[in-house]
């Protein structure tokens, strides 16, 4: 059986509990609310947002805009059926076309 | 007398089980599979029970939107603002076609600048609290189940349980803070530290060590997260992203081992494994899939998510300023950054950067990449039963030794890929139920499933265990070579598979 901790010990734990804690809470509550208030970040997460991204999101189901990628991908397979199968140029001479970009 | 020794054909004959209960019903493995197969039965009848009985007309409906659509893109000089509205319709349509009416028992929290209460809110401003008890509920009845099924004390874990899911909770507070959230340092880092705050300062009592465990939350999420391995989906970019995400990926994956093995000589395969494929493939989820395909150290797992978050902030950053500064193609960065940074959502984050052209074939490029996830996990299994675990000088080992040496959880993970591959597509009505039930329910509960097994690990973690795993500085040189030889090699695949041999391919995704 492990010895008890003595009371020193125990008063040192808790004392590493509350010296991380006060780290913790100090970097979370303080440091990092005022990196997030400088216009470069602020700018940053505010385009994120905008366009769909979750950029802590761990697989591709996880990222909102996904969908609405894969239907734009669905949309030039539609409109150019074997461009991304076949090496031969497309039918349609209107490739280069400049189509304007829908916001995703 | 002893019996003679077999030859190099002998087939090891399986060892009789010990215990008189069947495996399925007294191992992490078969519980965990049992628990994420109930949990995808159970939110795919309820969608597709609710299924609205308008479909057919919102079918047809469908059909005509996108038909505009195609006729507005067809025109020389398209209208972007009716092409936005006919989007947005289509959308809307394609939400209505499934409802999953489990969505709403189950929380997600969100994120904050300010005040981390406001992680506790939906985006509309409501309370996310119900949602949270309802994932509490559900995870403490579904590992009641499983903990019960092999013979363990229900109420021990039920009292530790809490504890455990409120650390968790903590982890996503921290996580969801903006600048964090921004830079893609992810939950699991924050679960570790939580845990690891705890284990090395008040140590982590005995009564939690019930509700800590690793093993069974992550092979539990990875059948949860083999519903959303869409095969369907694979061939989205045609060949080129075949070439880029599924010929450079493995490449990459198995040079690197190589090198780790051979030249590093790292002393743990596995960890040489792990990082190999979280830097390789796709981040903190390759990790967690290799990790448990060849039964990698808790510490190797942390150790190699800490290497791969730590880079991918810096690849974020540096990478899109790069191809900024070069001139860089559109399509071949967007392709370039998919193939090379790790986690999906810096992928993104990255690509958005760059223009909405970048972001798409990034995002499509990592998404196949995503997929491949499930082959490098099964492969690596069948490899390390095969060859790493086994003795050099043992016979060979035949089917039955194979088979009860194989994670069993790798069936449900393979299975649910399978199902859900099938449905997503049987039609516009299968891949709206997919959708349904994966952003309802599985997607929100195998985070958590993780976040739990990140809060674990970190709780049975002593800081000075990680220590001979930094000596010699070799999982960084691996990372670090690795991920070099990664970018040159995806930098040339997608040159030339964009710009030599589909050019048009390139210029119809610049549309």
């Amino acid at each position: 059986m492990p010895p008890m901790p003595s009371a020193t010990d125990s008063l040192r734990r808790w004392g590493g509990l509350a010296a991380s804690v006060s780290i913790v809470a100090g970097i979370w509550l303080l440091v990092l609310p005022v990196i997030g208030a400088q216009p470069q970040v602020r700018t940053m997460i505010e385009n994120n947002e905008q366009l769909g991204i979750d950029p802590s999101a761990k697989f591709y189901t996880e990222l909102p805009g996904m969908e609405r990628f894969l239907q734009r991908i669905d949309d030039t397979h539609r409109q150019h059926p074997n461009v991304m199968w076949s090496r031969s140029a497309p039918e349609q001479a209107s490739i280069p076309k400049p189509a304007p970009h829908v916001p995703l | 007398m002893s019996a003679p020794p077999p030859d190099e054909n002998t087939v090891i004959e399986p060892v009789a089980p010990v215990s008189s209960r069947p495996d399925w019903l007294c191992t992490e493995d078969w519980w965990a599979v049992w628990l994420g197969a109930l949990v995808l039965l159970v939110a795919t009848i309820a969608t597709w029970s609710a299924r609205p009985a308008e479909n057919p007309q919102t079918l047809e409906k469908l059909t005509g939107v996108i038909k505009q659509i195609d006729e507005e893109r067809a025109k020389e000089a398209p209208d972007a603002k009716h092409l936005a509205e006919l989007t947005k319709e289509r959308e809307k349509l394609n939400g209505q076609l499934a409802v999953n009416p489990t969505k709403s028992w189950l929380a997600k929290l969100g994120s904050w600048d300010t005040q981390p209460a406001k992680a506790f809110l939906s985006k509309s401003g409501q309370s996310i609290v119900p949602g949270l008890i309802g994932v509490f509920l559900c995870c403490a009845v579904l590992f009641s189940i499983g903990i019960g099924g092999m013979g363990e004390s229900v109420p021990r874990f039920l009292l530790a349980f809490l504890v455990v899911f409120l650390l968790a909770v903590l982890a996503f507070v921290l996580a969801g803070q903006k600048v964090i959230k921004h830079y893609n340092l992810e939950y699991a880092l924050w679960a570790i530290l939580v845990g690891l705050i705890i284990s090395n300062t008040i140590r982590t009592p005995k009564w939690l060590m019930p509700a800590v465990r690793t093993e069974f939350y992550i092979k539990t999420g990875l059948v949860l997260l083999g519903a959303e391995i869409l095969f369907s989906r694979l061939l989205s970019l045609g060949v080129p992203g075949i070439f880029v995400s599924w010929i450079t990926t493995p490449v990459v994956l198995i040079s690197t081992f190589i090198f780790g093995q051979r030249i590093l000589k790292i002393s743990s395969p596995s960890l040489n494994m792990v990082i190999s494929a979280d830097m390789s493939v796709c981040g903190v989820s390759a990790a967690i899939a290799t990790g448990a395909a060849c039964k990698a150290k808790r510490e190797e797992l942390s150790l190699a998510i800490a290497l791969s978050l730590g880079f991918t902030v810096i690849m974020m950053v540096l990478m899109p300023a790069f191809i900024r500064a070069v001139g860089m193609n559109e399509v071949i960065a967007g392709a370039w950054l998919g193939g090379t940074i790790d986690s999906t959502g810096a992928v993104a984050a990255a690509g958005g950067m760059l223009g909405e052209t970048a972001l798409t074939v990034a995002a499509t490029v990592k998404m196949i990449q995503n997929i491949l996830i499930g082959v490098v996990a099964f492969c690596v299994s069948i490899y390390w039963i095969g060859w790493v675990e086994r003795d050099a000088s043992a016979p060979r080992l035949g089917i039955v030794e194979i088979w009860r040496r194989f994670p069993k959880f790798m069936l449900g993970f393979l299975a649910a890929s399978f199902v859900f591959s099938v449905m997503a597509s049987s039609g516009p009505e299968g891949e709206a139920t997919t959708s349904a039930v994966l952003h309802g329910t599985s997607q929100t509960l195998r985070g958590w499933l993780f976040c739990l097994a990140f809060v674990s690990i970190g709780l049975e973690t002593n800081i000075r265990e990680l220590a001979p795993y930094f000596h010699g500085g070799k999982a960084l040189t691996l990372y670090v070579v690795g991920q070099t030889l990664n970018l040159i090699v995806s930098l040339f695949m997608c040159w030339l598979m964009f710009e030599k041999v589909f050019p048009h391919a390139a210029d119809a995704l610049r549309n």
